[in-house]
């Protein structure tokens, strides 16, 4: 083939290229056209299930204020009760209390005057403690005195025997 | 310049010279220092234990070499003279027990001994100008008496039971003082080089004393007893020390510390009679443990003893008096009365016997 043969063969290579394009295009819009389909039928599936949740919502709402209203019928008598009873025990406290301050007053005074005894007791009980622990500790003092008086004296005795032993032999 | 009347002791190793020869010098110089810490350590506590105040005031004494000198000047003779005894006897028995002497005795050598002679006599303390020039201001004391007991302690050689000699001055003072309790040999009249006439020396044989243990230094006392126990069974025991110990021995019954120890004392004074040739007082210690020991008492035993005394020493005084009291326990009363009465023949000034007189003629 010479090179001035070469433009005729070009213009086929070129309708060839044109048709592949057309092909793809063509495919691509089957494509978009079957996906939008698609997604119409998922929306309308979406909406289905929004409304029936809207539904359940509404019905568990109710339920729960018909049980409030339940409970609270049944419970009030009782709430009028402990109200009740918890006013009854705070003036029970109440009186106690007054009792408690009341007989405070009163002992005061006594018990005052029992700690001032108490501690003079103490203060008396560890003097005479000192006094005798004093006049132990004397004794033990005047014992070792006395003990090692006679150890000495034994000595002497055993010195002044022992020496007229000497005159003897 | 002061004179006084002091009792002097000298005391020195015997044969010092051989055993320098036979030592080595460093041998030989170890004994010396052994030797002058115990008399040093005897000496020191002997004075402080009978309250003399020292540095020249009653008393000096100085260690030189092998010899010791002791002054003593307390202004009481008699209690000098007993100290001066007390201390002869005590550095005796501590260089006994020293190290050196009980190794030797280990080796069953014959013992380092030392040799005493002890004096009294006036001497003159003075402070001497040259020695205050060269640092020393202590005075210093001169007299014949000093140089005589040197020559005295140097006859102790010839001695055979304590080794201890005295001279006449101290012979005659304890004559008259009975209660010193000490016998001598007879005299031996030695002539001294330098004093140009005979000399009289005296050789203890005997001195009972109690206080010679329990005023010996605490740490030497601990094992004195068994030393001494141990040197008299030695093959050559010196005759003094079984005094020494028999006088222990009956302490220690007196004061309860050993009970028993009336059983040891009889077997030691057996054993005594054989090598003490001074017997009254061993007869006499006999006399005692028979009538005294528990375990031993046999009042016919301490007779026999006692009359063994007496034919020796008709005028022991000692035995008469034991005599007198056996008799007495025995309920022979007037045998007792004439024993009693022969002590008043011989002392009329002794007490007991005086009272015990008194009481006879009363209850008539």
């Amino acid at each position: 083939m010479s090179l001035g043969e070469l433009p005729s063969s070009g213009i086929y290579l070129y309708i060839a290229l044109g048709l592949v394009v057309l092909l793809v295009l063509l495919y691509q819009l089957a494509v978009q056209v079957r996906a939008r389909k698609k997604i119409g039928e998922l929306e309308k599936r979406i909406a289905a299930v929004e409304e029936g949740q809207t539904a359940v919502f509404a019905n568990v709402e109710k339920k729960a204020d018909t049980l409030k209203e339940i409970v609270f019928e049944k419970t009030k008598p009782m709430t009028t009760k402990l109200n009740e009873l918890s006013k009854k025990v705070s003036m029970m406290l109440e009186r106690n209390e007054a009792f408690r301050r009341e007989l405070e007053d009163q002992i005061e005074p006594v018990k005052s005057s029992i700690d001032e005894t108490a501690a003079k007791f103490n203060t008396s009980q560890d003097a005479m403690r000192k006094v005798v622990q004093d006049g132990k500790n004397e004794i033990d003092r005047m014992n070792k005195e006395v003990e090692g008086f006679k150890q000495e004296i034994r000595k002497v005795k055993d010195f002044i025997r022992d020496g007229i032993i000497d005159l003897e032999l | 310049m002061k004179e006084s009347n002091a009792t002097i002791l000298f005391a020195d190793l015997m044969n010092s010279t051989e055993l320098a020869k036979n030592l080595t010098l460093l041998e030989y110089d170890d004994m010396l220092v052994d030797f002058q810490n115990t008399m040093f350590e005897v000496v020191s506590h002997h004075l402080e234990y009978f309250g003399y105040e020292g540095e020249g005031v009653d008393s000096e004494w100085s260690i030189s070499g092998d010899e010791l000198r002791v002054f003593l000047y307390s202004q009481n003779m008699d209690f000098d003279i007993r100290s001066a005894l007390l201390i002869a006897t005590k550095i005796k028995l501590a260089w006994l027990a020293s190290a050196f002497n009980q190794k030797v005795l280990r080796e069953q050598r014959l013992v380092s001994r030392i040799g005493v002679g002890v004096n009294c006599g006036k001497v003159i303390k003075d402070v001497r100008p040259w020695r205050v020039k060269i640092g020393k201001a202590g005075q210093n004391i001169e007299g014949y008496a000093i140089n005589l007991t040197k020559r005295i302690e140097s006859a102790s050689r010839e001695g055979n039971v304590y080794q201890v000699m005295v001279g006449a001055s101290l012979y005659k003072r304890c004559q008259q003082n009975k209660r010193m309790n000490v016998a001598f040999s007879h005299p031996r009249s030695l002539v001294f080089k330098g004093l140009g006439q005979k000399i009289p020396v005296y050789e203890v044989v005997s001195f009972i004393n109690f206080e010679i243990l329990p005023s010996m230094p605490a740490h030497l006392q601990e094992a004195l007893m068994e030393k001494m126990e141990n040197t008299v069974r030695d093959a050559m025991p010196e005759p003094w020390i079984f005094i020494v110990l028999l006088r222990a021995y009956i302490t220690m019954l007196v004061t309860g510390r050993d009970d028993d120890a009336d059983v040891k004392a009889v077997e030691l004074a057996q054993q005594a009679l054989d090598v003490v040739e001074y017997k009254p007082v061993i007869f006499n210690m006999m006399g005692w443990l028979y009538t005294n020991g528990k375990n031993v008492r046999n009042l016919e035993m301490a007779f026999h003893y006692l009359d063994q005394c007496l034919g020796l020493e008709p005028n022991n005084e000692a035995a008469l008096l034991h005599r007198a009291r056996i008799l007495e326990e025995m309920g022979q009363t007037d045998l007792a009365r004439h024993a009693y009465q022969e002590i008043l023949f011989q002392n009329r000034h002794h007490p007991i016997a005086r009272r015990k007189i008194a009481q006879y003629q009363a209850a008539n």
